[in-house]
């Protein structure tokens, strides 16, 4: 092959390589580009996931601020709804005392039951929306299980038996213990249940069984009820849902009981399940872990009745409330006990008589005042007279206040939920001079 | 270095001194590339400065001259290839650009590219360039601005000075007549 021919072939393998080396460039060149806009891409996609957790954050925090003031107005028309109500029961239960025709008796019993089937259900919208807000805490007590247990299941005879039903509870004997749990919610945990199984069995028998077995309590509750589907099953711990739809009309409520009984059992540590057929009936079971307690329980021997016998002890006390018909109700029912009593409708008038006389046995609180409220007024009476030995009853229709608060029960002797019971505060004021 | 740096040196010796002067001065000159390149390759600096060492020992040109004329030839494979660039007005807006837009796309092509840094002082008719840059090659950015302003035809004056011994930082003054 001669120069001439060898120089062809290497012009041209030049040239080709010049070539490929080009499309190269633009093929970097290229990638470069797109690799440019895949980072554009992911820096508009970072910002969007940016923006959009931005969105979501501020959208759940207006959600928990809605959720928040539903509570507070929950909590608030709650207690503007306990005030009058405490009126109407009490005045009806005074009432019911008086001598009066059978027929009106009659009419107040039923006043009486209505105002307190309105009480509980005010009390479960309260309930629920503390559980929901988790505002609610736990405040243990020291008592005798057994005891406690026994008592309970015994108040819903009466009602099983209106209902002709066969109602039998047993509570295995390793129950009787000294536990310290908080034997509000518990007690209400039951109340839910055994009221439901009640409510909803129209012919046959519900069961009660309580065991325990180490440290876990084992509540079993079982009825020959309506029964609950495989599909309401799934929802009937959710709030505000009634199960048996087609046949709730014959049964009241807000359907937050089963709802508030879940999340009280979450609170607890415990665990529900149901078993349930339709038309068959319904086994729930429910455990929860308790703890022992070592402390001594004094034995309670209070009269279902409540007392009658303050008549003789000449006792005097001081009521403080703004709202005149509650001072003006549980005047009467110190009237019935011949306690002396005297009423100032707020703080500052409470001081002022204080100030002059302190000779009360007892005074009994409003919390909500004008001018100064009931924890003030308490703080004050507590720093200026040491030595003064009445017994202060706080009065609230705010118990969450209470319970748990080291403030309240530092100063106050003992707290009573409006509206209350005739014989509730009759006991109470025993077990306090008992003390 | 950059490839096309060698291709085109590669280039230039067989177009100036013939093809045997070219097989020659890779012979001798022991590189690591055993003289295969490929513009979109990268080599060793130090593969440059032998064959520049063989090329002057070969034609007796010295290193620094013959880096020179390379840069002025350099200057015209840059216009064919990346006419794109040459889209100024005149000499001093090219010159001003290579820093800063140039040599960006440059770093687009070639991200490893270790390409010399340039600074600019202008002042009325005179632009002030400072080159600077580990590989000492000034004499080949002279030949490129030379040959860039015989582009722009225009009639510019170059003044090199160097500003440390070793050649690394230099002082380009083009004033134009």
């Amino acid at each position: 092959m001669s120069d001439h021919e060898y120089k062809k072939i290497h012009e041209r393998e030049k040239k080709a390589r010049k070539l490929a080396e080009k499309i190269l460039e633009e093929k970097s060149l290229e990638l470069y580009n797109l690799n440019i806009q895949l980072q554009k891409t992911n820096e508009d996609l970072e910002k969007n996931v940016i923006e959009r957790t931005k969105e979501l954050e501020e959208a759940k925090n207006t959600a928990e601020e809605l959720a928040e003031m539903k509570t507070v107005f929950l909590s608030k028309m709650s207690h503007e709804m306990r005030t009058p109500l405490n009126a109407i029961i009490g005045y009806a239960s005074l009432l019911e005392e008086h001598d009066i025709k059978y027929e009106s008796k009659e009419i107040l019993s039923k006043i009486n039951y209505s105002g307190k089937v309105l009480l509980s259900l005010i009390n479960n919208v309260l309930d629920h929306s503390r559980l929901e807000a988790s505002r609610e805490t736990l405040v243990n007590s020291h008592f005798d299980l057994e005891q406690e247990l026994n008592e309970l299941f015994g108040i819903f005879e009466l009602s099983a038996r209106n209902e002709k039903l066969d109602y039998k509870y047993e509570i295995s004997d390793n129950c009787k213990q000294l536990v310290s749990l908080d034997l509000g919610k518990i007690k209400q945990i039951y109340i839910n249940l055994i009221g439901n199984a009640i409510k909803f069995t129209e012919v046959g028998s519900i069961s009660i069984l309580v065991s325990l077995e180490e440290n876990i309590l084992i509540s079993k509750i079982i009825d020959t009820g309506l029964g609950i589907s495989k599909e309401d099953q799934t929802s009937m711990f959710e709030p505000f849902v009634q199960i048996n739809r087609n046949e709730s009309y014959k049964y009241k409520g807000t359907g937050l009981g089963l709802s508030i009984t879940k999340n009280l059992i979450n609170l607890l540590s415990g665990e529900i399940e149901v078993e349930s057929k339709k038309g068959v009936g319904t086994k729930i079971q429910f455990s929860l872990p308790i703890e022992f307690s070592n402390k001594e329980v004094l034995s309670k021997e209070i009269s279902k009745e409540g007392f009658t016998h303050f008549k003789s002890q000449k006792l005097k006390a001081l009521i403080v409330e703004d709202n005149s018909m509650n001072a003006d109700l549980l005047g009467r029912i110190l009237d019935k006990q011949s306690i002396l009593h005297i009423t100032c409708v707020d703080g500052r008038k409470c001081l002022e008589l204080l100030e002059k006389n302190r000779d009360f046995d007892f005074i009994f609180m409003d919390l909500r005042m004008p001018v100064l409220d009931g924890f003030e007024t308490t703080t004050k009476i507590r720093e200026l007279y040491p030595e003064f030995k009445a017994k202060v009853i706080l009065l609230t229709a705010e118990p969450s206040i209470f319970s748990g608060n080291i403030k309240f029960e530092a100063i106050f002797d003992a707290f009573l939920n409006k509206p209350y019971q005739v014989k509730e505060i009759l006991n109470l004021m025993h077990d306090i001079l008992e003390k | 270095m950059k490839g096309i740096v060698f291709t085109e040196l590669c280039e230039m010796i067989e177009k100036e001194f013939g093809a045997a002067t070219l097989n020659n001065v890779i012979d001798k000159s022991d590189l690591e590339s055993k003289g295969v390149y490929s513009s979109v390759g990268t080599y060793k600096d130090q593969e440059l400065v032998s064959l520049v060492t063989q090329l002057s020992n070969e034609t007796k040109i010295a290193s620094q001259d013959l880096v020179h004329a390379y840069g002025r030839y350099f200057f015209d494979v840059l216009k064919n290839n990346y006419s794109m660039f040459f889209d100024k007005n005149d000499c001093f807006e090219f010159l001003k650009s290579i820093d800063n837009h140039i040599h960006v796309e440059v770093k687009k092509l070639y991200p490893d590219a270790e390409l010399p840094t340039f600074s600019y002082i202008e002042e009325g008719r005179t632009l002030k360039m400072n080159y600077s840059s580990p590989r000492h090659l000034s004499f080949f950015a002279l030949g490129l601005m030379e040959r860039t302003i015989e582009h722009y035809e225009e009639d510019i004056e170059i003044i090199r000075k160097d500003l440390n011994v070793d050649g690394s930082e230099v002082l380009f003054t083009l004033t134009k007549k």
